[in-house]
């Protein structure tokens, strides 16, 4: 009996698709997703404030600080803090990344320089740079000297380790297929390193320049009469906590932006990526 | 200009790679390496090439390169080595950047031209095929007018039909113009279809084995079955014994 069965089995033949078991694990944007959850983060805290389930003491009502924020523009208080705070970004931020860039290079290509250079920027690396604006005060003068030195110091040392990483990482054959050619030295450099390290050197000028901006608050806070980190100073110390939160945004907003204009970027230089 | 190898011989460290080598490449043929995985077949080729200095002996050239020869050793890599961020005309034009010609773009446009590139110029290499891009590599080795082209098994990342088809273009380019070339491959099909003379190189240390000399024209060969199994004779033991040697031994 059982043999029969064993034979009849097949014959019971279930038909079904076969299961899809593939997909996921290749995360893909939504973009309106991002501003969804701003949007729904304020929204719990204005209504929580409202309804009194959030204690007024912890958060200032976010039409409060947007209605802060107006009064910022309308009174032309806003630019009278942004440009100074933008130009010591762009000006600090600029210094860094290109002389982090060339000395990033320079200790990608030469074992020299390499072995000199790469012990002192894994020294310099892990210092608050904060700590250091008293010695860039004395160096460079209580004015922007001091808050440029800082904000490009901070930008360098990422910039370095990116790059440097990034030179190394180029692909060999390419240089090999440089000098098979004949190409000049420069050449070689300017037309295949560089332009091979780009990906990595842009993926450093993000962190470089996020750095740039925690830096360019700490240097405001210490000694500046205008600037964005001046102005969260002066509200925090008087417990405003609607203009601290403005000026909170504010750096939120500079930090998207910087994001978003180094994507831009990206999406422009390395459009040849696969 | 011809090219003489004469007793070459290389080590890394303890490893013997090369050993005594000498050929002969006489202008306007093509002599295919042949050898065992490993047996530093595309090491000689560096160092024909001067990227890689030998231990000892010698690579001699002989006579002047032609004129207007910009490179006279030119290799074509079996990765296609090009670079992602130029275009197929970019590409070609980074080997004549550093010339000062007085007009580049009629070279590019020519060997384009030839390796029917013509409609990609503009091109992306992430937009073109494995055998569209060798081509190119072709092209760019081809608008330096090399004296000798050093080829490192430049149809191996190619699948089997797309290397029939560049085995034609290439036979067609020689026939247009008879170029030199140094050809390595472990494929013994393309070396029968494209060597004039066929260097057959021993497991490691690398060692000429034997040199087959091949008369019939280029163009007017079938797939030569006794030729190729005259090769094969030659190599299976040692290609055997190549495949169970530990890499790092």
């Amino acid at each position: 009996m059982a043999e029969v069965n064993r034979a009849e089995a097949p014959r019971t033949k279930v038909t079904q698709p076969v299961p899809f078991r593939g997909g996921g694990f290749r995360p893909r944007g939504n973009r309106w997703a991002g501003v969804l959850v701003f949007v729904a983060i304020i929204a719990v805290v204005e209504i929580g404030l409202r309804q009194g389930w959030i204690s007024a003491l912890t958060l200032p009502l976010p039409s409060d600080v947007l209605d802060t924020f107006r009064q910022l523009y309308v009174t032309g208080a806003l630019w009278d803090h942004l440009f100074p705070s933008v130009s010591r970004f762009l000006v600090g931020g600029a210094l860094g990344a290109l002389a982090g860039i060339g000395i990033g290079t320079l200790i990608g290509l030469f074992g020299l320089i390499r072995a000199g250079l790469v012990p002192l920027v894994a020294a310099i690396f892990p210092v608050p740079k904060i700590a250091l604006l008293p010695l860039f005060v004395i160096w460079f003068g209580i004015g922007e000297g001091s808050k440029y030195a800082l904000i490009a110091f901070g930008t360098f040392t990422p910039m370095v380790v990116a790059t440097y990483g990034a030179v190394d990482n180029v692909d060999r054959t390419l240089i090999r297929m440089g000098q098979s050619f004949g190409l000049r030295w420069w050449s070689i450099v300017r037309k295949i390193v560089l332009p091979g390290a780009m990906p990595g050197i842009l993926s450093g000028l993000r962190i470089g320049l996020a750095i740039a901006i925690i830096l360019l608050v700490a240097a405001e806070m210490l000694g500046a009469e205008y600037g964005i980190g001046a102005y969260i100073l002066e509200a925090g110390s008087l417990y405003d906590l609607e203009r601290l939160f403005a000026g909170v945004v504010i750096l939120s907003v500079l930090g998207v932006a910087t994001s978003s204009a180094i994507g831009w970027v990206e999406r422009r230089v390395l459009r040849w990526r696969a | 200009m011809d090219l003489r190898i004469e007793g070459l011989s290389h080590r890394y460290g303890d490893t013997e790679v090369l050993r005594d080598i000498s050929l002969e490449i006489p202008a306007g043929r093509i002599v295919c390496i042949v050898g065992p995985s490993g047996c530093g077949k595309s090491t000689l080729l560096r160092m024909v090439g001067g990227l890689e200095q030998p231990h000892a002996g010698q690579v001699l050239q002989m006579g002047a390169p032609p004129p207007g020869c910009l490179n006279p050793l030119t290799f074509v890599f079996q990765d296609f080595a090009l670079l992602p961020w130029r275009s197929v005309a970019g590409n070609v034009s980074l080997v004549l950047e550093d010339h000062g010609l007085d007009d580049p773009d009629a070279i590019i446009a020519d060997v384009l031209e030839r390796t029917r590139l013509t409609d990609f110029a503009q091109a992306l290499p992430k937009q073109l095929s494995g055998g569209m891009k060798q081509r190119v590599a072709i092209a760019r080795a081809l608008a330096v007018n090399p004296a000798v082209m050093l080829m490192d098994e430049p149809l191996s990342a190619l699948d089997a039909q797309t290397r029939e088809l560049l085995m034609d273009d290439l036979i067609e380019l020689w026939q247009r113009e008879q170029f030199t070339a140094i050809y390595v491959t472990h494929n013994l099909a393309e070396a029968v279809r494209l060597g004039h003379q066929i260097v057959v190189l021993s497991r490691r240390p690398g060692a000429v084995r034997e040199i087959v000399d091949i008369p019939d024209p280029l163009g007017a060969r079938g797939a030569m079955e006794d030729v190729q199994a005259h090769l094969w004779g030659l190599m299976r033991d040692e290609a055997r014994a190549a495949d169970a040697e530990l890499l790092d031994g």
